[in-house]
């Protein structure tokens, strides 16, 4: 790689330690990676992986954790600083870890989180350089922002704020942000549970080589809502790992397929249609097994709460089961200062703190990591990613297509197809 | 007869290993893929049966884990560094084309990976053979087991 005189000085050690190690740990990946240069990035986010939060494997004895504490010690002790703008979500309410972030320069900008894009601000803007802790974050600001960014995980993200940079390869490159295979999507797609399937089924017929971009033809572009986007994105992960798609119309790389592929063929066609679609929903079709556990996972936004109001208000959770939602930030907000969230407690619905976490009999848990050990056996839900991440626990996981028939199935404690 | 195929590439990270191979047809995502972790991080066992049928029942403790890529999700990192922590991490990684987040366990964890290889290394290498990687010379020797 050839790196400019700041670099090389990073990369001596000249500055101290901590931006040796920084520097090295780049320049590997870099060489690995087949990039020629680095370039500086504009902003850098550990919204997922904030701590000791007891979720999704962020354990306080995970060994990620004691390395980047250790990491982070290293640069308070040589007064190094975060390079450019990092922010991070108070997910963990460590505060010991806050307080070192902070001195690092880092902004605590939400006090808990969804894990997903709809909490993450301010958003780098089009063409920028960026660093993203969620994946999410990667397949939402690449496509539709036209952010440029790779899904490194959390000590990709330390590396690249300390320094300000990031090797440019994979999605930071021109030839590697073109559409390479063409789907056409000849289905309705009546809700973010759709667009969801949508995402599922392109991630999954991709996932051996998540580096070849699809893109998007027939979409009504008039009629996609922000939700629908965001539900394709966190789909698009799982079961494989899309950081980068484009939609014709939509993402502002691909105004034209013709644009979108830079003019040249699509290596591979395929069409999504309604047969497609029910593949993935028999993937995960519920059994008929009475429900342990009812949950809206994907992060409820401020419409959707107000429709899991409306659909609940005068009714209660069937006293069998569990019923639990995740909110973003903003609905989070909304839902206290309006008095929806007391409404919503007083039908029985259960709101856990923070992405990732369900109660159950008063206990905080995480359905990817506790549901055998606490007994769940049924879980229903609005998420594919659950359905996928869920499953490594050898339960049933079903899928439903609507709000109304999940939350039905929350109120009669039996499933509603 | 001794029955070898050479695959060849770029240079990886890290040095060289060897041992048994297990191959997965699909993308790995530990968080998703391998629930028993959460409890003993010495359990390396697939036990999504859905996501990871070539695989599902089988580990990869201490063998060479040869996948097409990472997928989903960035908390690959933490459960493969509890797992190495336990003493339960693979010689080595091959892959078609590597995900980001599996280059930093390789840099961090001192595993040798290699990827971007002149032959299917999914396909050439099945689940058994004895596997020797050079990731500084971007070379993987098989042995096959039949």
């Amino acid at each position: 790689m050839k790196l400019n005189k700041e670099e090389e000085k990073m990369l001596t050690g000249a500055y101290g330690e901590s931006y040796k190690k920084a520097m090295e740990i780049l320049v590997t990946m870099g060489e690995y990676s087949s990039a020629e240069k680095m370039v500086p990035i504009s902003w850098a986010d550990l919204t997922t992986f904030s701590g000791r939060w007891g979720g999704h494997g962020d354990s306080p004895d995970n060994d990620l954790y004691h390395y980047l504490r250790d990491f982070e010690e290293l640069c308070l002790k040589e007064n190094a600083k975060f390079k450019c703008p990092m922010t991070i979500v108070d997910v963990s309410k460590d505060e010991e870890r806050n307080e070192r972030m902070k001195k690092l320069g880092a902004k605590l900008v939400a006090p808990a989180g969804a894990s997903s894009p709809h909490d993450l601000f301010p958003w780098p803007l089009f063409g920028q350089y960026a660093s993203p802790g969620a994946t999410n974050g990667t397949t939402f600001f690449n496509p539709i922002l036209g952010v440029r960014a790779n899904s490194e995980g959390p000590i990709g993200v330390h590396m690249a704020a300390l320094t300000g940079r990031t090797p440019e390869y994979g999605y930071l490159l021109d030839e590697n942000r073109l559409g390479k295979v063409l789907v056409e999507v000849k289905t309705e797609l009546k809700n973010y549970i759709d667009w969801a399937v949508l995402g599922f089924y392109i991630s999954r017929k991709l996932s051996a080589h998540y580096w070849d971009i699809p893109v998007l033809t027939g979409i009504d572009t008039l009629k996609v809502t922000s939700d629908d986007i965001m539900s394709f994105c966190a789909s698009m992960n799982h079961p494989g790992s899309m950081g980068h798609f484009l939609i014709e119309g939509i993402s502002p790389e691909a105004p034209t397929i013709e644009k979108a592929f830079g003019g040249k063929e699509p290596i591979e066609k395929f069409v999504v249609g309604p047969e497609e679609m029910k593949e993935i929903y028999d993937l995960y079709a519920p059994s008929g097994n009475k429900p342990d556990i009812v949950t809206v996972r994907f992060p409820l936004t401020v419409e959707r709460l107000y429709e899991v109001l409306n659909l609940l208000e005068g009714k209660k959770i069937h006293q069998n089961v569990s019923f639990a939602v995740n909110l973003t930030v903003h609905a989070r907000t909304v839902a206290e200062r309006f008095g929806v969230r007391k409404k919503l407690e007083a039908c029985g619905v259960l709101m856990g703190e923070t992405q990732g976490q369900v109660l159950w009999n008063g206990e905080i848990i995480d359905p990817w990591v506790d549901s055998r050990r606490v007994g769940i056996k049924t879980m229903i839900t609005d998420s594919l990613k659950d359905c996928n991440g869920a499953r490594n626990q050898d339960i049933e996981v079903a899928l439903l297509p609507s709000l109304e028939k999940i939350i039905n199935t929350a109120i009669n404690g039996k499933v509603e197809v | 007869m001794e029955n070898k195929i050479v695959l060849k590439g770029h240079k990886g990270i890290g040095e060289s290993a060897e041992g048994e191979a297990i191959v997965c047809q699909e993308p790995i995502n530990l968080m998703a893929d391998t629930g028993n972790v959460w409890n003993d991080p010495s359990d390396t066992s697939f036990t999504n049966k859905i996501a990871m049928p070539s695989v599902y029942g089988k580990k990869f403790a201490n063998k060479i884990l040869v996948f097409p890529t990472g997928k989903g999700g960035i908390f690959s990192s933490n459960i493969m560094m509890d797992i190495a922590a336990a003493g339960a991490a693979p010689k080595a990684f091959i892959n078609v084309r590597t995900h980001p987040v599996w280059a930093l366990l390789s840099i961090v964890l001192k595993i040798p990976i290699v990827d971007r290889l002149d032959q299917n290394p999914c396909e050439v290498i099945k689940t058994g053979d004895w596997v020797r990687v050079d990731a500084e010379k971007g070379i993987v020797e098989v042995t096959k087991k039949n």
